[in-house]
């Protein structure tokens, strides 16, 4: 298969990096911090080789998935729409699974690590995805009938519309486009650790799909908001910053009574089973309380 | 519905049995070597265009901002600054303390622990603590720190 759109659109991350760079030189200076941006680099090209490597089987189990399926829709025009906007509703479900699951959160918790929020940030992938069984939401696709390579061409494009919806550079889109795509305004509001905005707006590329279940929040210019993850890590360290939610939960699965070391795995990130830490519910609601 | 097997641009099946073209190691290689190569020159262009600065509070009320947003909850009463706004230390009603620590040009605030330790001198006050790692916080200043931050190093 020699069709990858994310390895094509390299170079044109790569510019849109420079270009964001140069604005924020002019315009918003504390947007990046070459420390920062050299950890996010790494962990994307980590990512890449850890995806180049593991890529084969995950192509392997949608094929298994699609052999076995009754359905085959092949290579018909209207099954490129289809499969987009069914493949961007598995990335939403894998997505808010990702902030809502212990396992899966510690897998795509480096994306949230920086404490800033510029199109390096975007680079910030998984090495744990594979481990952490994501590429289960995609299966379903395969099983409908989807063709693999199409569901994996699909998931390139929208991880490439992804990345440039990660810059401040960006205020409000038109009106309509706002309602309907995920933007820059939308996804800041995803990166936040502002109480109000924990666990929200997870859309990939379509937002309609928060906007139908409930996990919409729009952006409110009059809340500052901060960037990163609850408990901020505090370090650049490349290894501390893709494996720590592991050695976290390594070390509580440890130090857990046997009946509930399961529930370290599965529960929402911050839960325990002797409440010394905050979930994101538990944030908003003591903010809420706050506020009222 | 027909079954194709073929995949796009190929047949997809050969990843199973066979090297996929992707995972070439003589690929994977130049990929990395060229990749590394273009986040070095990003790294070195961001360096060079001053990404490098300290994170600067404007006021104890930017910092208070920072402060409640530390893990736990924190809704300081009192709040110290940096003479450059480069760090802060803070105090909530109960008499827990917290600080923001410079991290690049952001700030990560931290609960202070039982165990740590703030030592007053002429014109600096250093904070030791787990919380905030290997390295000392220092908060600078000019006139003699409000009552309350000298209580708090007295009573650590």
């Amino acid at each position: 298969m020699s069709f990858d759109p994310v390895t094509l659109a390299i170079p044109l991350f790569i510019i849109l990096i420079v270009v964001e760079l140069l604005w924020a030189h002019k315009r918003r200076p504390q947007a990046y911090e070459s420390r920062d941006t050299a950890t996010s680099l790494a962990i994307g090209l980590g990512s890449t080789m850890i995806g180049a490597l593991t890529g084969g089987a995950v192509l392997a189990m949608l094929v298994w998935a699609h052999n076995v399926s009754p359905f085959s829709i092949g290579w018909v025009w209207w099954a490129w729409p289809l499969c987009f906007a069914l493949d961007d509703f598995a990335y939403y479900l894998f997505h808010r699974s990702a902030h809502r699951v212990r396992w899966f959160w510690a897998s795509h918790v480096n994306h949230h690590s920086s404490q800033h929020y510029n199109l390096s940030t975007a680079l910030r992938q998984s090495w744990t995805g594979f481990i952490a069984l994501s590429f289960v939401f995609r299966l379903p696709l395969a099983f409908a009938g989807f063709e693999p390579a199409m569901i994996l061409a699909c998931g390139g494009i929208n991880l490439i519309y992804q990345f440039w919806i990660h810059t401040e550079s960006v205020g409000r889109m038109p009106r309509w486009f706002e309602a309907v795509m995920n933007t820059p305004s939308h996804h800041r509001v995803h990166h936040a650790v502002n109480p109000r905005y924990l666990d929200k707006n997870y859309a990939g590329v379509f937002i309609v799909w928060d906007k139908m279940f409930g996990t919409f929040v729009p952006e409110d210019d009059e809340d500052q908001i901060r960037y990163g993850i609850v408990n901020q890590l505090g370090t650049f360290n490349l290894i501390t910053s893709v494996f720590h939610e592991w050695i976290a939960i390594a070390k509580d699965l440890w130090h857990a009574p046997w009946r509930h070391k399961l529930d370290y795995l599965w529960r929402e990130p911050g839960w325990t089973h002797d409440g010394s830490r905050e979930t994101s519910d538990m944030i908003r609601a003591r903010w809420d309380r706050r506020e009222s | 519905m027909t079954r194709l097997a073929l995949g796009f641009g190929g047949n997809p099946t050969k990843h199973i049995s066979g090297a996929p073209e992707g995972t070439n190691m003589d690929d994977l290689v130049l990929k990395f070597g060229g990749s590394l190569i273009a986040i070095s020159a990003l790294v070195v262009f961001a360096h060079f265009l001053g990404f490098t600065r300290h994170g600067k509070l404007s006021s104890k009320g930017e910092a208070a901002h920072c402060l409640r947003l530390a893990a736990g909850g924190f809704e300081p009463v009192h709040v110290f600054l940096d003479r450059e706004g480069e760090a802060a230390l803070a105090q909530d009603a109960s008499g827990r303390g917290a600080v923001l620590a410079p991290h690049g040009n952001q700030f990560v605030a931290r609960i202070l622990s039982a165990g740590a330790k703030l030592s007053l001198e002429k014109d600096r006050l250093q904070i030791s603590d787990q919380s905030i790692g290997l390295r000392p916080i220092v908060l600078r200043f000019d006139n003699m720190p409000p009552d309350w931050v000298s209580a708090l190093a007295d009573a650590r």
